[in-house]
């Protein structure tokens, strides 16, 4: 019998209203493995990735993670599933826009139990921004705004890191830096879905899944697993 | 973390704090104003309401009937039973002497005007008298205690304190004057009499010669009638100190604020206790039996419309007051939530990314309450402040009185700004518990 996964999907279908999101999706995720989620827009990979992230829920199936069974969870229990486990990593970076660096840190300790400025530093030095604690959002660029978002995701010690096209608005420099620190996190062990357009990025994935149209349509193992990313030229 | 989100919410929204302040600061000042007014106003308007006229009437304690046609008593005095004026000073030996705030003795009867006889009524009142309770006198300090005073109690009375609305053509007759009179317009006119004319009155063989000082309009029985110093009327009458109506105007509060388990129980249905509670009330029926009791021989009778119809007043006006700060307490409440729901809506992303980043319903909560908690505080300050204004000038304006708002007032005011803004945000609150996070990260 094969171990638990960190995540288990089974019979995963998400309708709005008469338009069916996902369609029947099973899979497995194993503790820190690093899973890369591809398709066309609309595919519902986002979709997916709420669901496991609990900020939405299915219309039907199961989805395990951790080892509990989020699918009926109240909205209430589902927050404090989040705060607990999972760590979200956004596109748009999401950050309080009148918060400096540090304090957009803080608000996810604040939030899951206390926040304390020490350890909020450490993590934005982790990533590299140990000289932009005090600047505002507006301050930094859209690379170290995302790596503020990485240091926030995984201020609480999440079980599971969810990161939904991290890289979309970066340049490549910025794409390599983002890339590079999640990659470390990965080898650290954590376990890591991401939902991405680019197949370079891809690589770096243990494994691959493409959706289409609410459906899981393929899936592969990457034997170029823990690759870097190489600037062309 | 949490103040420093407060803070900034409330100094990056600063236009939209102060429309919400200002709301607060509306309401309370509105609520401050009339509730100073109202704290205040039964007494006042009470006393107020004394001018239109006396609410007890005193008689001589009789078993027999009295010929009385429009106040004035037509039993021969021979036959009639009287009060004696030197008693009335003992008025202010009741519990409630404080609310007594003026009265007025009256001899009335029929005489004779002139050679032709033709019958007039005389009345025979003070004026404006000064009364003196002497050092030593006996006063009801509690229901079953007595003290006897070390200052003497000086007050005035007379008919200028019961009824402050008769108007005099001429002069006032002096108090101790024996040869002086007021004549009622209407008399006059019928008889053709003028300022410094002579009036011939006779009774029972008994003559005066009195001069016409003034002309009164009362615009009530007096207006046909001669009234005159008390001493003259007893004279011309054949009496000594004595009285037949003693009208006396007492502030007093509506039956209806009486504990309930006495408003409608007659005095002597009720057990001792009841009693006491009664008779330390200040109704019109305890002022009534207390001057009863402190003046011989008399008999107090409540005058009913007119104390009902105050209380009718003022617990109308006491309502009104209660309504209108309901209404501008809702309405302070409703501008709360517009505003508070303009903000909930302007912020539902960044409430969406706290949520998502795993706050709860009443983390997200608080930090609303908070910021509207803090308005309303400094709301609630404010709205005092300019409430008690307000009150003063509405006081002072509309009432003719000076109204000072208690410093108690400050805390109710305070409790029912944060009552505002707790209803003003519960709306509000409800769409944030609504807010789900994946639409708003999404920009839905």
């Amino acid at each position: 019998m094969a171990s638990p996964g960190m995540v288990d999907v089974r019979g995963l279908t998400k309708r709005y209203g008469d338009t069916c999101a996902l369609e029947d999706v099973s899979l497995s995720v194993a503790p820190g493995e690093w899973l890369v989620v591809m398709g066309p827009s609309g595919s519902g990979k986002t979709t997916f990735l709420n669901i496991v992230g609990c900020l939405d829920q299915p219309t039907e199936g199961i989805v395990t993670v951790d080892g509990k069974d989020v699918s009926h969870l109240s909205p209430r229990e589902m927050g404090r599933f989040r705060r607990e486990t999972i760590g979200l990593i956004f596109q748009q970076f999401h950050l309080i826009p009148y918060l400096n660096s540090l304090e957009n840190v803080m608000l996810a300790q604040y939030f899951h139990s206390m926040a304390d400025e020490a350890e909020a530093r450490d993590a934005l030095v982790r990533v590299g921004l140990g000289d932009r604690l005090r600047h505002l959002p507006s301050q930094l660029s859209g690379g170290e705004q995302q790596r503020v978002c990485i240091a926030r995701a995984l201020i609480n010690s999440p079980k599971i890191l969810l990161a939904d096209e991290p890289s979309g608005n970066l340049d490549r420099r910025n794409e390599e830096m983002v890339m590079g620190l999640l990659s470390q996190r990965h080898r650290e062990g954590y376990t890591l879905i991401m939902v991405t357009h680019n197949p370079e990025i891809a690589q770096l994935a243990d494994r691959l899944v493409n959706f289409d149209h609410g459906h899981l349509v393929s899936e592969k193992r990457n034997h170029l697993g823990q690759a870097t990313l190489q600037r062309p030229g | 973390m949490f103040l420093r989100l407060l803070k900034d919410a409330l100094w990056r929204r600063k236009g939209r704090a102060a429309i919400t302040l200002l709301c607060v600061v509306a309401g309370l000042t509105l609520a401050v104003a009339l509730l100073s007014i109202a704290a205040d106003v039964s007494e006042k308007m009470s006393r107020e309401l004394r001018s239109y006229g006396a609410n007890v009437a005193l008689i001589p304690q009789s078993e027999e009937v009295t010929l009385e046609i429009g106040g004035v008593n037509y039993t021969p005095p021979s036959e009639a039973h009287y009060i004696d004026e030197r008693e009335l000073v003992k008025v202010k030996t009741i519990f409630w002497r404080n609310n007594i705030l003026g009265l007025a003795p009256f001899l009335g009867s029929p005489v004779f005007l002139g050679p032709e006889r033709r019958l007039v009524v005389l009345t025979g009142t003070w004026f404006d008298k000064e009364l003196t309770l002497p050092v030593g006198a006996t006063i009801r300090s509690t229901f079953a205690e007595q003290i006897k005073i070390r200052e003497a109690i000086a007050f005035r009375a007379g008919v200028k304190s019961v009824a402050p609305w008769w108007k005099v053509t001429g002069q006032w007759p002096e108090e101790a004057s024996l040869d002086t009179a007021l004549v009622g317009a209407t008399l006059a006119r019928r008889e053709g009499l003028r300022l410094g004319d002579i009036l011939p009155l006779e009774y029972e063989g008994r003559r005066a010669q009195l001069r016409v000082v003034g002309l009164l309009t009362t615009g009530g029985l007096e207006d046909d009638q001669v009234i005159v110093p008390l001493p003259v009327a007893q004279r011309l009458l054949g009496l000594t100190y004595g009285v037949n109506r003693v009208m006396v105007s007492a502030t007093v509060l509506p039956k209806e604020k009486l504990a309930s388990d006495i408003r409608y129980k007659r005095p002597e249905d009720m057990t001792p206790k009841e009693y006491e509670k009664w008779y330390c009330s200040p109704v019109v029926e305890a002022v009534a039996k207390q001057l009863e009791e402190a003046i011989p021989g008399s008999q107090a009778q409540p005058i009913l419309q007119v104390a009902q119809a105050e209380g009718a007043f003022l617990l109308k006006l006491e309502w009104l007051m209660v309504l209108i700060t309901f209404f501008a307490l809702l309405a302070s409440s409703l501008g709360v939530m517009a505003t508070v729901n303009t903000t909930v809506l302007e912020r539902r992303k960044e409430i969406g990314l706290m949520k998502a980043l795993g706050a709860s319903n009443s983390q997200v909560a608080a930090l609303f309450l908070a910021e509207t908690g803090i308005i309303a505080l400094l709301g609630g300050s404010l709205g005092f402040g300019l409430g008690a204004f307000l009150a003063r000038i509405l006081g002072e304006g509309v009432f003719g009185l000076a109204i000072a708002t208690d410093l108690s007032l400050f805390l109710v005011a305070l409790l029912l700004a944060l009552a505002v803004s707790l209803v003003g945000s519960g709306l509000p609150l409800r769409q944030i518990s609504r807010l789900e996070p994946v639409g708003l990260l999404r920009g839905q």
